[in-house]
């Protein structure tokens, strides 16, 4: 859902990866010189119970550093979400068609609000 | 109900055998209660008794860790107990270490229900309090009559495999493990009442203590390399071969300050690690892989670094207690800074 | 600002021809509500149910509850932005009718949560258990879309509440009470050696099903900034939120709010209570700066002494808090914060996803990862089949029996971060 309203706004990558994945990349990103523009924990759902996670990034700028903050963020989100790994069902639930609209609808209202934050509006293409 | 069968563990002193000098003795087992035996079998009334008391120094604890701990575990399980208590230990370090560790292994190889109880600051405290359930004691033995009811309590519970409350009801030490339970008053009130404390100045105790970061701010960068002194400090344990002053290979109560003015590398016979927490192979083969003398003395000769101090600084930090590796830190800061040295290499293992 | 509340115990609950109050007991024409409820177009169907502390029955999946009350003396009416105009409430005099709620049920999402057990070892957790409940169960309109669905079933909330509030416009009350805020000026020279304190309320804002409204504004949008202590108990926060129920401040613990509650217990005696900040909890980073930034301006605009403040949720709401907390302390305002944990089963894991040395009196609400076991129960208001897929509930959560194991989490109130409850961990 994210990516149909969103595709043609915003520079938009979709990696098909679990969530431990998805936050390992997103370190990988970071490390690489990308900032974090929201919270990699967004919204109650738990680490190990959605399939779907948005997250907003800033491309890396001229210097080529890490941002710590970043870094420390994404890093207590592979912890929470090992933490939670450890005590959920290692794997998802098989969930109805149903309920991964809905959690594709929480994740897009989430990541809604921090676009509508940042002042992106759809068609707007991100500089 | 049957009485619980109780095996008691004292160290010498409590046994009133003897202080210090009768530290040396090795383990023996008493029928009954013997010292503070007798609090705990008044304490446990009807429920259970004190079957056997086994007896051992603290020195021969100490000195025979493996040999003494596999002496007391035959000597327990020849008692069958349905629980095992140790100490109070109160304050005292090698008393501290022997209760919580000999209470770890029959708790852990004899499957036998098992608690001690001591001071928060014991040594023995921080090394197990995650591994055993130790009562919060004070820091003498003048605190024996608070200390044997919560540990007779919290025993009995555990022998009869009941369901144990949160840290602050049973009164044992936090172990790290959060345990939900019922207050007096709502989360507002105690908040409120927290913080009208807290601007009084007064005491008041946190109900979720913040993971302990004892952060350091980093000292400024050195300018200039080739005129700076340079000192080597290591927690990994090397020492002169023999260990001339005895460091202990885990739970350090000293460290050695060692003479490196004549000395280029530490390869072969002169050193050796006293670090019983790691594979000495290596280090044993070359103390440099610990403590790199040979790589800083290369780096002097090319001008890069200014000059190596004389002496190196060395203590084992296996399973020291993180109150002793701050004193031995500090003090030798202390030194380090009187002699002139501009920074300090830190190596752990 | 003055208030007074005037309570009219409600000791029972009943359906019959003539929606009123009568020696404690609140009678409901089921119909009357059920039409003004269905007035909604994105609303098929309605219907109420009733239950009572004690009974064999599970409510789920709870969506909010809602304390009736009506605003009898002084300017706007309860809810405002809502039920009534965007009129400045917290004043005057307002009644309460004290033991009975109404609970919104309804399945918006398919991964929905929230339970209120009125018996059995889930009744300890949560504290609406110990009311008298007016359940209102809400479906949609085919094809109508989530996020209308929500707010369709917050508005019937507010309204069913504010309708039986209405009967008791003109009754006398049991009990009375007053809670008063005054100017800065005047709270300095009434009590020149009290420490002044203020609290921080953090409001869940994030999107569906994760947002709070003040006086019908989207708390996201707002910027960090003041409310009157009073203008709380006519409703001019609700709330959005029922993932991961636990730790979700409800309507009620809005109009209730427990900090606020003590605080005006110790005003005047041991402490001078001066005002309320609430500040918003976005996803977005910059926001929190902000956000916590204001906090911690207003807070020393304010001259306080010391502050609590007050979570609602875990995870990115924990960055949140540290960021309050500590700036707060950096301007030297002594703070208390109040929390709950995600310490895993075990109790074994790092509790909080941020922590900081300056956080260093703490109020926890328990360990929202502790498994409980909730036995099946004879009567179901509302629906179980999602409860597989709930946070705090795992594959295999809903046993044949009926009964659920899961993580309190999914209890309605458990953990709640305003301190409304006496659960704690060590």
């Amino acid at each position: 859902m994210v990516q149909s309203k969103w595709q043609d706004s915003v520079d938009l990558d979709y990696v098909d990866l679990d969530l431990l994945g998805f936050f390992k990349e997103l370190r990988d990103r970071i490390h690489a010189g990308e900032t974090l523009l929201s919270h990699p924990l967004s919204s109650s759902i738990k680490p190990g119970e959605t399939p779907y996670k948005s997250v907003l990034l800033e491309k890396k700028g001229a210097e080529e550093t890490t941002d710590q903050n970043s870094l420390e963020m994404v890093e207590i989100a592979i912890q929470a979400t090992e933490k939670f790994l450890t005590f959920y069902a290692k794997r998802l639930p098989v969930y109805s068609e149903r309920v991964h609209r809905d959690f594709q609808l929480i994740d897009l209202s989430v990541i809604n609000s921090a676009l509508e934050s940042a002042g992106v509006s759809v068609f707007e293409k991100l500089v | 109900m049957t009485k619980l069968r109780v095996v008691h563990y004292i160290n010498q002193f409590f046994a009133q055998i003897g202080g210090e000098e009768m530290a040396h003795i090795e383990p023996e087992k008493r029928e009954g209660a013997v010292g503070p035996g007798a609090a705990f079998n008044a304490e446990f009334g009807e429920q259970a008794e004190i079957v056997a008391t086994i007896i051992c120094g603290d020195s021969y604890f100490g000195e025979n860790m493996d040999k003494a701990k596999e002496t007391v575990l035959e000597m327990v399980k020849a008692e069958k107990p349905d629980l095992f208590i140790a100490g109070p230990a109160f304050n005292a370090g090698r008393y501290g270490v022997a209760c919580a560790t000999i209470t770890a292994a029959v708790k852990e190889e004899l499957g036998i229900p098992a608690i001690t109880g001591m001071y928060k600051e014991n040594p023995g405290a921080d090394m197990f309090k995650d591994k055993v359930y130790i009562i919060s004691t004070r820091d003498s033995a003048a605190g024996m009559r608070k200390a044997v009811p919560p540990m007779a309590k919290l025993g009995i519970k555990l022998a009869r495999g009941e369901e144990i409350g949160a840290s602050s009801q049973e009164g044992y030490l936090p172990n790290g493990v959060r345990v939900n339970f019922f207050e007096e008053e709502r989360g507002a009130a105690r908040a409120a009442k927290m913080l009208v404390a807290k601007l009084a100045g007064k005491d008041f105790t946190t109900e979720y203590p913040m993971p302990s970061f004892d952060r350091v701010e980093p000292g400024k960068a050195i300018a200039d390399m080739s005129k700076a002194t340079i000192a080597l400090v290591t927690s990994g344990g090397i020492v002169p071969k023999h260990n001339p002053d005895h460091i202990e290979s885990s739970n350090a109560s000293k460290y050695g300050e060692y003479d490196i003015a004549d000395v280029n590398d530490l390869c072969c016979d002169g050193y050796e690690t006293a670090h019983g927490g790691y594979d000495p192979v290596y280090a044993n083969e070359d103390a440099d892989r610990v403590l790199p003398v040979d790589v800083i003395r290369e780096l002097v000769s090319e001008g890069k670094i200014g000059k190596l101090y004389d002496k190196f600084y060395t203590t084992v930090g296996n399973g020291t207690a993180v109150a002793s590796a701050k004193k031995f830190g500090e003090e030798i800061g202390k030194k380090l800074k009187a002699d002139g040295v501009d920074a300090v290499i830190l190596t752990s293992t | 600002m003055k208030l007074q509340l005037g309570y009219i115990e409600i000791s029972n609950v009943e359906f019959a021809e003539k929606s009123e109050i009568k020696d404690g007991v609140l009678y409901v024409n089921q119909e009357e509500v059920i039409n003004e409820v269905l007035q909604d177009e994105h609303l098929k169907t309605a219907r109420l149910e009733i239950t009572k502390p004690g009974e064999s029955c599970r409510i789920t999946p709870v969506k909010d509850v809602i304390q009736p009350r009506v605003k009898v003396e002084g300017r706007g009416g309860v809810f405002p932005g809502w039920m009534h105009k965007v009129d400045t409430v917290g004043s005057g005099k307002t009644h309460v009718l004290r033991g009975v709620n109404v609970v919104t049920a309804g399945k918006i999402v398919g991964f929905q949560e929230g339970i209120i057990d009125m018996s059995g070892p889930g009744a300890d957790y949560t504290p609406f258990s110990q009311f008298n409940n007016l359940v209102l169960v809400v479906e949609p309109k085919d094809g109508i879309h989530p996020h209308q669905y929500e707010k369709a079933a917050r508005l019937a909330g507010l309204k069913t509440a504010t309708m039986l509030g209405e009967l008791a416009r003109d009754l006398k009350p049991d009990e009375t009470e007053e809670f008063e805020t005054v100017g800065i000026k005047e709270g300095i020279e009434k009590y020149p050696d009290l420490p002044r304190v203020g609290y921080v309320m953090m409001l869940q804002s994030q999107g569906l099903l994760h947002d709070t409204y003040v006086y019908g504004v989207d708390a996201k949008q707002s910027l960090t900034t003041m409310i009157m202590p009073t203008e709380t108990m006519d409703g001019a926060i609700i709330s959005g939120n029922c993932v991961s129920a636990c730790d979700k401040n409800t309507t009620f613990h809005h109009q209730n709010n427990p900090v606020i509650a003590e605080l005006f217990k110790l005003h005047g005696k041991s402490i001078n209570f001066v005002g309320v900040i609430i500040t918003n909890e976005n996803v977005y980073l910059a926001d929190k700066m902000r956000s916590s930034d204001w906090t911690a301006k207003l807070a020393e605009f304010l001259q306080l002494d010391g502050a609590i403040v007050s979570q609602e949720g875990f995870g990115n709401p924990d960055t949140d808090l540290i960021m309050n907390c500590k700036k707060l302390e950096e301007k030297g305002i002594k703070t208390v914060i109040i929390t709950d944990e995600y310490a895993g089963q075990d109790g074994k894991s790092q509790s909080l996803a941020d922590a900081d040395p300056a956080a260093d009196a703490v109020v926890t609400g328990g360990n929202a990862n502790m498994v409980i076991k909730l036995p099946a129960l004879d009567r179901i208001i509302g629906m179980t089949d999602y409860v597989n897929v709930i946070a705090g509930g795992h594959d295999g959560s809903l046993q044949a029996d009926g009964s659920i194991e899961g993580e309190l989490q999914m209890i309605t109130g458990a953990t709640n971060e305003m301190g409304f409850n006496k659960l704690s961990a060590r």
